[in-house]
C-alpha cells in the first residue's frame, strides 16, 4: 500500500490538471468515487514519454473533455502480450475511440459536461459505443501487469474460492467464457450486489456499469484486435496469456 | 452428409497483394474451416444434418444459426472475391447500381462508408431489395440478408477483424479500398440474373 500512496502523492497534481475529467471519470470512478480508487492509474509515471509520441497519441493525452489515459507499464515488458499489439490496440484503437468521442462532443455539449461514466450509462448508439470502448479499454490495461498473473492472493483469492470452488475451476470457466464468446466483446469478472463474484458476457461494448448493479472485477478484451497480431485466430492461446499477466492487485482493489 | 468446407474458387496466393496468402490461410482454413466443424457437431445425429445450409440459416438460433451462417457468409464472401475483378461494374449490375444509386461512384461510397463504419464484427452486404431495388445492407456477427429478410445477396465484404488484421492491422478503410480491387462483377450478376 505504501507503494501507492508514495505514487500517488508524486501523480496526483498533475493528474488533476491534465487529465481530468476524462481520466478522473474514467477507471478511477469505477467505485463510484470511493475515496482512494484513482490510486491505481498512478503506477503510469513508469513509462517513457517516448512510448505515446511512438504510438501517435500525445493530442488525446491530455485531450478534452475526454482523454487517453497514460498506460499503467511500459509496452516492451508485457509477457505475452506484443508491442505491437499495445501500440496498435492502445495506440490506434483506444485511441480512436476517444478522438472520436470527443469529436461527438464537439457537437453535442450535453456530452461534453458528462463524466465518462455518465456517458456510459446514460447513451447509446454510437455515443454510447466510444464512450463504453474507451472505458473498458481503460479498466482492461490496469487488469494486466508485466509478470503479474500466478495463482490470485489477498481478498480476490477468498472470493474466488467461495463463487467457484477453487482458482483453477474459475479459471477453466473464465477461460471457456472468454474462448466461447461469439463476436466481438469482452468477458467480466463482476462482483453483484449480494458480494459474489459472477462471470458475464458483453458484447460489443457493452458494459455492466450500464447494466446495473455489477461492479467489475477484471475483463478481458476478446474483440479480436487484442490477438490477431500474436496469436493470429488461437484465442485459447490469448487467453492464457492474459491469465499470465493478471495485475491481481487492481482486481483486488475493485471489490466492494 | 456433412456439410463440408467449399473449394476456393482461386489459388489462395490469388488475391495478392490485396488480400494475402496468410490471410487466407487463417480466413479459409481456420475460420471458416472451424465454422463447418461446428456445425457438423452441432447437428451431427439431429434431423438438421439432412438439412440444406440455407434452410439452417433461415430457421435457426444460438450456436447453429452462428456456424451455419458463418459458413454460409464466409462461402459466399469467397464468391465475392476474384484475381480478376475489379475495376467498374459490367452488365445488368451496372445498369441496376446506375439505376438506384445515381452512379458507380456514389454506389461506392456508400458501400465503403457502411463498411467502414459497421461497429463490431459484421458483414456488409449489396442485395435486392423486396422491392426489386439494390440496396446496401449491414448484419450484425453472422447476421445474413436470407434470414433477415432484407433481399437477395449479390456480394459481400467480411468486416470482421481477423478479415483484414493480418493485412492491414486496424485500417480497415484500406482493406475495403483491396475489397474494390478484387470484386467479382461476374458473380454479382450471376446472383443478380437469378434474383
Ligand atoms: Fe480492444
Ligand atoms: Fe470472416
Amino acid at each position: 500500500m505504501l507503494k501507492f500512496g508514495v505514487l500517488l502523492a508524486l501523480v496526483a497534481p498533475c493528474f488533476c490538471k491534465h487529465l481530468e475529467p476524462a481520466f478522473v471519470s474514467g477507471v478511477p470512478s469505477v467505485r463510484g468515487g470511493r475515496p482512494g480508487s484513482s490510486r491505481l492509474l498512478a503506477t503510469a509515471t513508469s513509462v517513457k514519454p517516448s512510448v505515446y509520441e511512438e504510438f501517435g497519441v500525445t493530442d488525446v493525452l491530455n485531450a478534452k473533455p475526454f482523454s487517453l489515459p497514460p498506460l499503467p507499464w511500459d509496452p516492451m515488458s508485457l509477457g505475452g502480450i506484443s508491442k505491437e499489439t499495445i501500440a496498435y490496440h492502445y495506440g490506434k484503437h483506444h485511441a480512436t475511440y476517444v478522438r472520436k468521442l470527443n469529436g461527438i462532443a464537439k457537437e453535442k455539449p450535453e456530452i461534453a459536461a458528462m463524466s465518462l461514466e455518465d456517458v456510459v450509462k446514460k447513451s447509446d448508439g454510437a455515443v454510447f459505443n466510444n464512450a463504453a470502448q474507451i472505458w473498458n479499454h481503460n479498466f482492461y490495461w490496469n487488469c494486466l501487469k508485466p509478470n503479474g498473473g500466478g495463482t490470485p492472493t489477498g481478498p480476490i483469492a477468498q472470493k474466488i474460492n467461495e463463487a467457484f470452488g477453487s482458482f483453477e475451476a474459475f479459471k477453466e470457466q473464465f477461460s471457456a467464457r472468454a474462448a466461447g464468446h461469439f463476436g466481438s466483446g469482452w468477458v467480466w469478472l463482476v462482483q453483484g450486489a449480494d458480494g459474489k463474484l459472477n462471470i458475464v458476457d458483453g458484447h460489443d461494448a457493452a458494459n455492466p456499469v450500464r447494466d446495473g448493479g455489477d461492479k467489475p472485477v477484471m475483463v478481458i478484451d476478446v474483440w479480436e484486435h487484442a490477438y490477431y497480431i500474436d496469436f493470429r485466430n488461437a484465442r485459447p492461446n490469448y487467453i492464457n496469456a492474459f491469465f499470465d499477466s493478471i495485475n491481481w492487485d487492481f482486481v483486488n482493489s475493485q471489490l466492494a | 452428409m456433412a456439410f463440408q468446407l467449399p473449394a476456393l474458387p482461386w489459388a489462395k496466393n490469388g488475391l495478392a497483394p490485396h488480400i494475402s496468402e496468410e490471410t487466407i490461410n487463417y480466413h479459409y482454413g481456420k475460420h471458416h474451416a472451424t465454422y463447418v466443424t461446428k456445425l457438423n457437431g452441432l447437428v451431427e445425429g439431429t434431423e438438421n444434418a439432412k438439412k440444406d445450409l440455407a434452410d439452417l440459416v433461415k430457421t435457426t438460433d444460438g450456436g447453429l444459426f452462428n456456424n451455419a451462417a458463418q459458413h454460409w457468409n464466409h462461402s459466399f464472401y469467397w464468391n465475392s472475391l476474384s484475381p480478376s475483378g475489379g475495376g467498374e461494374p459490367k452488365g445488368a449490375i451496372k445498369a441496376a447500381i446506375e439505376q438506384d444509386f445515381g452512379s458507380f461512384q456514389k454506389f461506392k461510397d456508400d458501400f465503403s462508408a457502411n463498411a467502414a463504419g459497421h461497429f463490431g464484427s459484421g458483414w456488409v452486404w449489396l442485395v435486392k431489395g423486396t422491392d426489386g431495388k439494390l440496396k446496401i445492407h449491414q448484419t450484425h456477427d453472422a447476421g445474413n440478408p436470407l434470414r433477415d429478410g432484407a433481399g437477395v445477396p449479390l456480394l459481400t465484404c467480411d468486416v470482421w477483424e481477423h478479415a483484414y488484421y493480418v493485412d492491414y492491422r486496424n485500417d480497415r478503410p484500406s482493406y475495403v479500398k483491396a475489397w474494390w480491387n478484387l470484386v467479382n462483377w461476374d458473380f454479382a450478376n450471376n446472383n443478380l440474373a437469378k434474383a
